[in-house]
């Protein structure tokens, strides 16, 4: 492996904030401010960059195995590196469905086979996230399973999802849901409000999102058991965990770049690539979720990363499967949405994509200090670039940001001391 | 000692103790050439059985005739409660009969106190629902004092399907009324909701509920459970709960491995550990009869 030595960053020392540092990656993988070498290193000068540990991504869907025409292994690393990311969590809806051990364990050795980034796989909570059965959660956990849920089929029997929740928490598993109520949210396309009404769509009401939130909220007390609501949308929603949070219920929830950066209006031209799940609602929403990250009241952030090949998002709005492509974007996104536009500073909520949900999951977290395993992103805030769809990593080209040009791109990332991005030879 | 035995409380420690002391004569009796007594000659035992048993009852109907007492069985299939004749008058008719011991097993919680109130004799509970099964219990209890001496201080974990079983609700009593410290080891699913009342400590890993323990009892997953999706498979179930081949190397040489029985292998419990030099599930069997002799003895003499 190389040596590089990085001039000039400004280094993320948390939770004092950043300052700047001089300092090396050596032979080894490791970390260095105070043995610099003299030579036999590239030298590279990123003044004007922030150094952070590497990101942490607690929803993905990696498509793979099984959708590789919408994802596969080689783009979803790529995308993750170049976006920062070093770990990724993968949702368990890939075909096969991970609701077992063997599929856990390939997900595992397959992200390992290319050598970017760290592949954590949640596995489900029901057999074929068809809420009917328990899968194998802990044959799972021992795989290496980190999390279960039934993204994105929520579970609507109230009894199983406590059955369900019991029985993770006899392995000890993180157990996240994404709220919905299927028959509220059925045949619902976006928010529903003036948008929806203005485009002729039958939209998705706010409370398909706050009943199960509310019914989480309930379970988790009576159980006592730990809950995440993931991409929490709307203002009521984030109430209720907060209020839920002074009672004690031990409930977590995250929120997407999307979800502060955009509002239901953005769909108003009909463009797929706002169609999302749950939907963007209302400016009044966006503002609040805002709000939270400011106050640092958000337990994390997450991508929701959900690819799609072009086609599929090329259907009229009505038949456009729901997701965005986020990897690659997230925090170029996130920097112009909270720190160039809402002036909250960097430091305040990049650690939300790192290590706030490695210490969710219990993991360790990643430093920038002596001696410590390079992990860790270079963001060049000064850095303008346009999202093509050659400029994105990820198959799904499914962004908002398409044509768009951003400031502030990550320029280096490092997984377990070696260089991962920029590409090429280390 | 009282006219019936329904639950475990129905016994103060010392006539726990008594049918434990009276037990041990019992057993011995049992490996002569000739095993009958004349105990209970002249006195009539009704075996009820509204929920089919094989081992229990042929168990009660063994101890019953080697004590040689008359037998009458009455089981729901072949009864008129089909025809829809309540409880109530099923017993008072046996009763009009002059039956001077009824053992009574059915599937509804609270049945024997039904019983009871309707006949002049005495009620021995066979297990009613998940409630209560006092004779396992007490079988159980017997099985570890003859071992140890004593249950005080014993670390005594249970693994299995706890949530609906009569029998460790029985035995949970009786081993915490005799001084034994109880763990058990379940998926949560499978737990009882009030178990933090319970007394007992609760741990999810086998390797770790038994590393101390003294006795281990293993418990029959029943196929219900599965079928009511409390638990994934019973691949999941054996991996996690069951008492596997490699729990045989950590144990020391003192341990009892028990189960009520019958075993699932390759479930709940392993050939290799039901079938292994701590198992004493047979004697189980044996020393069932020997306390059922002692109750109907205590029963009898009250």
């Amino acid at each position: 492996m190389k040596r590089y030595i990085f001039r000039n960053g400004m280094v993320l020392d948390a939770p004092k904030g950043f300052a700047k540092k001089d300092f090396a990656v050596l032979d080894n993988g490791k970390i260095t401010f105070k043995n610099i070498p003299d030579r036999g290193a590239i030298e590279i000068d990123i003044s004007g960059s922030y150094v952070i540990p590497s990101l942490f991504d607690l929803h993905t869907h990696i498509r793979c195995p099984g959708q590789e025409y919408k994802e596969d292994f080689e783009h979803v690393t790529r995308a993750a590196v170049a976006g920062g990311f070093t770990e990724l969590c993968s949702m368990p809806n890939t075909k096969p469905v991970a609701d077992n051990e063997a599929i856990i364990d390939y997900i595992i050795l397959e992200g390992e086979r290319y050598g970017r980034c760290r592949i954590h796989p949640f596995g489900s909570l029901t057999v074929g996230l068809q809420g009917e059965k328990l899968a194998r959660m802990g044959l799972m956990k021992n795989k290496g399973a980190v999390g279960v849920t039934d993204d994105g089929m929520c579970i609507q029997d109230t009894s199983l999802m406590m059955k369900a929740m019991e029985y993770a928490h006899t392995f000890g598993l993180f157990i996240m849901d994404h709220a919905e109520d299927n028959y509220l949210k059925k045949g619902g396309f976006l928010n529903e409000g003036l948008v929806a009404d203005k485009l002729g769509l039958k939209g998705i009401p706010e409370i398909s999102e706050t009943i199960i939130i509310k019914r989480d909220i309930e379970i988790s007390r009576y159980l006592n058991i730990p809950v995440h609501i993931t991409h929490v949308s709307s203002k009521r929603g984030a109430e209720l965990i907060m209020n839920a949070k002074k009672e004690g219920v031990k409930i977590t929830f995250d929120i997407t770049p999307h979800h502060l950066s955009f509002n239901e209006e953005a769909c108003l031209g009909f463009n797929t690539n706002f169609k999302i799940n749950p939907p963007l609602r209302t400016e009044k929403d966006r503002k609040f979720l805002i709000g939270l990250v400011r106050e640092g009241k958000v337990d994390c952030l997450a991508t929701d990363h959900a690819p799609h090949a072009k086609f599929e998002k090329e259907y009229p709005f009505d038949g456009a499967p729901f997701g965005v492509s986020n990897l690659d974007t997230a925090l170029s996104l996130l920097y112009e949405t909270l720190t160039i536009k809402e002036k909250i500073p960097f430091e305040k909520w990049v650690g939300l994509f790192g290590n706030a949900p490695r210490k969710l999951l219990k993991m360790q977290e990643k430093a920038l200090k002596e001696n410590a395993v390079a992990n860790f992103a270079v963001f060049d805030k000064n850095l303008e670039w346009k999202v093509t769809e050659k400029t994105l990593y990820s198959k799904g080209k499914n962004t908002p940001l398409l044509g768009r040009k951003l400031k502030g791109k990550v320029s280096f990332t490092f997984y377990e001391g070696a260089r991962v991005y920029p590409f090429g030879e280390k | 000692m009282r006219k019936h035995l329904i639950t475990v409380d129905d016994l103060s420690k010392s006539e726990f103790m008594s049918i434990l002391e009276q037990g041990k004569a019992f057993k011995e009796i049992l490996t002569r050439p000739i095993k009958k007594i004349p105990t209970l000659r002249g006195k009539t035992i009704g075996l009820l059985f509204f929920e089919p048993s094989t081992r229990t009852k042929l168990s009660f109907e063994l101890a019953a005739k080697r004590m040689s007492a008359d037998i009458v069985n009455f089981t729901a299939s072949s009864s008129s409660l089909k025809k829809d004749e309540s409880i109530k008058d099923t017993v008072m008719t046996l009763d009009a009969m002059k039956i001077d011991i009824y053992v009574v097993r059915h599937s509804s919680p609270g049945v024997p106190y039904i019983v009871a109130d309707h006949i002049r004799g005495s009620v021995i509970n066979a297990g009613d629902g998940a409630h209560s099964h006092p004779t396992q219990a007490i079988l159980d209890v017997y099985t570890i004092w003859e071992r140890f001496g004593t249950l005080k201080g014993l670390n005594i974990t249970i693994v299995g399907d706890i949530k609906y079983s009569r029998v460790v609700r029985s035995d949970i009593d009786a081993f915490l009324k005799l001084g034994a410290h109880v763990t058990i080891c379940t998926p949560r699913t499978l737990l009882p909701f009030s178990v933090s009342s319970l007394g007992v400590k609760v741990n999810f890993s086998v390797k770790e509920a038994i590393k101390n323990a003294d006795v281990i009892m293993g418990l029959r997953m029943q196929k219900e459970r599965q079928d009511s999706g409390l638990i994934p498979d019973e691949v999941e179930y054996n991996h996690f709960f069951g008492l596997k081949e490699e729990i045989l190397g950590s144990l020391n040489p003192k341990v009892l491995v028990m189960h009520p029985g019958p075993i699932n292998r390759g479930i709940e419990i392993d050939g290799e550990v039901a079938d292994s030099e701590f198992s004493v599930i047979n004697e189980q069997v044996t020393n069932g009869l020997a306390t059922r002799m002692s109750i109907f003895y205590h029963l009898v003499e009250a």
